[in-house]
């Protein structure tokens, strides 16, 4: 991607949301009339500069479009990122009802497949052993517990039992 | 003397020492292997630094500091590729040195020069720390500010991604501080209705997701693009080849000499950076060397010079961290989070009310310095294995790290999606060519600058003048713009020479 797009496409996106979040600031912030200063203000000073800084990119990139010089910064999007993005969003939200083990090995197996490890026996050795060992770390070592999750507290009861 | 005795007493127990040694090998390991970096490691460890002791954990997040800054020099010698940024300058002449067989002898010259760096680095910080901390009790709200303002600039401007670009950062950084309770008044802000938000954006899923989770997206593209093979070169079976002799530490001594105070001084201004002083060094090396030509082509001169400033720079970028609140770099911002978290807030209070603590950190900095040079030349055989360890299983482990840590840090699944929302955040901020670091210094820095500012106008009665009557504020106000106008002037210049 040349530069001048690079720079125009980031300063449009980064000027509609400053300038989205310019009209949301006083329905988000309560203000106290009387100083120079309320709580809104830092908020306010800080979009309205993302604002002006933005537009001058956009102008930036506007001004210098016919230019051809390549950033080096690829715009290749993998769609591996996307799936990635995917994978942890759906670890996070497994933990409390599968709890941590099982989803950590889920998320593990997942994650090495996506970032091109098509060795099955690594895969699966990393899964089984990793989780629990972080498990028992942070037990013993750190005193802290890890989610059970909701939906194996029946099995677990049958194993204490 | 009294007060060494009792930092000896504090520092020299098992836990903290055992910490120093975990995070050497730790930085070392993760500094070598091309794709991690000291901000990431530093990142990942925070979480388990939260359940030690503040000594003990500050030693973790200092030994993995000085311990990656050295370990980058592992893969830019063996295979090219700098583990760190740090390291690119150590490149150059260390993988050339390595084509020709003498991958030993750059290695251990890298270590040596990267040890007395560190540890004259240290020995300025000891000294000047207390004497600027000092200074900075008479510092009031408005001094400040604009110390928090320059830094801000400076990191800004600085960060390698252009003025525009680092400043729209930094603005982020700040305008995301502001998410939570406002600090003077108590108002709720930016919170849209979300009860998890009223208490602020936490810095420990900035952190994290800013620098591991992006960074991990990025080499899940890389790796879908190019399929990353890692060729590292074969040792000389020649000793002479492995072995840095004295005749080898006497030609690099000057080098060595000249790199160290370039990286502390470098080190001690906010924002610029070890990857900067290792250029500067390895620059004045070739200018002063008997041997120019032989720069680029293997010389053992360029390695040192580069290791001994980039690793010059860890010790003294704790100054003013330290001594005035002030995170110089990614790093030390997120020790500054560490020291917070534990109740010590960083400037010239500290050294007033937690002496003994001080005194013992330092001393700690000495040992983690010495305890590095015996770690990294008993390990090296290992640590080289780091570079070339699977990404496949490597990636996703840090990922899992990443949402554990949060997940133990904060005791809250919604941080931990936030944690992945600013890995998504610092994904798309490096595919659009900004820097993380500014934003993560803006976030750090917000209330410090909103806190002293508007305390500024309180005591000034409304008075924006408050900020030039007062000396040291003016001189940090006017240092701010010479820097602001020089840069817009110097890209103005470019642009002209383009266009003509």
């Amino acid at each position: 991607m040349s530069q001048a797009k690079l720079d125009f496409v980031a300063g449009l996106t980064l000027f509609c949301l400053a300038g989205l979040l310019l009209i949301l600031i006083p329905g988000q912030v309560e203000t106290t009339e009387g100083d120079t200063l309320t709580p809104a203000s830092l908020p306010k000073i800080a979009t309205t500069f993302i604002l002006l800084l933005a537009a001058a990119l956009v102008i930036q990139g506007y001004l210098h479009r016919r230019e051809d010089g390549e950033t080096g910064l690829s715009n290749y999007f993998s769609v591996y990122v996307f799936v990635a993005i995917g994978v942890m969003f759906i670890y996070v939200s497994l933990i409390p009802y599968l709890g941590y083990v099982p989803s950590t090995a889920l998320a593990l197996a997942a994650l090495m497949f996506l970032y091109g490890n098509r060795n099955l026996t690594q895969i699966v050795l990393v899964c089984l052993v990793a989780p629990p060992l972080i498990l028992l770390f942070f037990r013993y070592t750190m005193l802290v517990l890890l989610p059970q999750g909701t939906l194996m507290e029946p099995v677990l009861k049958l194993f204490a039992s | 003397m009294d007060q060494i005795l009792t930092g000896l007493e504090l520092i020299l127990q098992v836990q903290n020492i055992a910490m120093m040694i975990i995070g050497l090998i730790v930085g070392i390991v993760i500094g070598a292997i091309p794709g991690l970096n000291v901000p990431l490691a530093v990142a990942l460890a925070l979480p388990f630094t939260f359940q030690l002791s503040p000594l003990a954990g500050l030693s973790m997040l200092v030994g993995i500091y000085k311990g990656g800054t050295y370990g980058g020099s592992i893969s830019a010698i063996l295979i090219n590729v700098p583990g760190t940024p740090a390291a690119a300058a150590t490149a150059i002449d260390g993988n050339a040195m390595a084509r020709q067989g003498k991958a030993g002898k750059a290695l251990k010259l890298s270590i040596y020069a990267s040890i007395f760096g560190e540890l004259v680095s240290d020995i300025v910080l000891i000294l000047a720390a207390a004497q600027i901390a000092r200074f900075a009790l008479s510092f009031g709200p408005p001094e400040f500010f604009a110390l928090a303002l320059f830094s801000l600039t400076i990191i800004g401007l600085v960060s390698g991604s252009g003025l525009t670009r680092g400043a729209i950062a930094g603005a982020l950084g700040v305008l995301l501080s502001t998410v939570g309770l406002d600090p003077i008044e108590g108002e709720v802000r930016l919170a849209f209705g979300i009860y998890e938000l009223t208490g602020g954006l936490k810095f420990i899923a900035l952190i994290i997701g800013a620098f591991a989770i992006s960074e991990a997206l990025v080499q899940v593209e890389k790796i879908a693009r190019d399929r990353l093979i890692v060729n590292v070169l074969e040792f000389s079976d020649r000793p002479q080849d492995n072995q840095v002799t004295m005749a080898d530490l006497k030609k690099v001594f000057p080098s060595i000499l000249r790199g160290t105070p370039l990286g502390i001084f470098i080190g001690a201004i906010p924002g610029i950076g070890s990857s900067i002083a290792a250029f500067l060094s390895y620059g004045l090396a070739k200018k002063f060397s008997k041997e120019p030509e032989k720069f680029g082509e293997g010389s053992i001169e360029g390695v040192a010079a580069a290791e001994s400033a980039n690793n010059a720079v860890t010790g003294s970028t704790l100054i003013p961290l330290l001594t005035l609140g002030i995170p110089g770099d990614v790093i030390t911002a997120i020790m500054l989070g560490a020291l917070t978290v534990h109740g010590l807030i960083p400037g010239p209070t500290l050294f007033q009310q937690q002496g003994d603590f001080i005194t013992a950190f330092f001393i700690g900095m000495l040992i983690v310095s010495c305890l590095h040079f015996v770690i990294a030349i008993i390990g090296l055989p290992l640590f080289i294995r780091a570079v070339r360890v699977p990404h496949g299983i490597l990636f996703p482990l840090v990922v899992v790290f990443c949402v554990t840590g949060t997940l133990v840090a904060t005791s809250s699944l919604f941080d931990v999606f936030v944690m992945l929302f600013f890995g998504i955040l610092g994904y798309f901020m490096v595919k659009f060519g900004f820097q993380i670091a500014p934003l993560l210094i803006g976030f750090i820095l917000g209330p410090l600058v909103e806190v002293s500012l508007r305390q500024s106008l309180v005591i000034s009665d409304n008075s924006w003048m408050v900020f030039l009557t007062r000396p040291v504020s003016a001189i940090f106000i006017l240092l701010t713009l010479v820097i602001v106008v020089h840069t817009i002037w110097q890209r103005y210049k470019e642009v002209s020479v383009n266009e003509n």
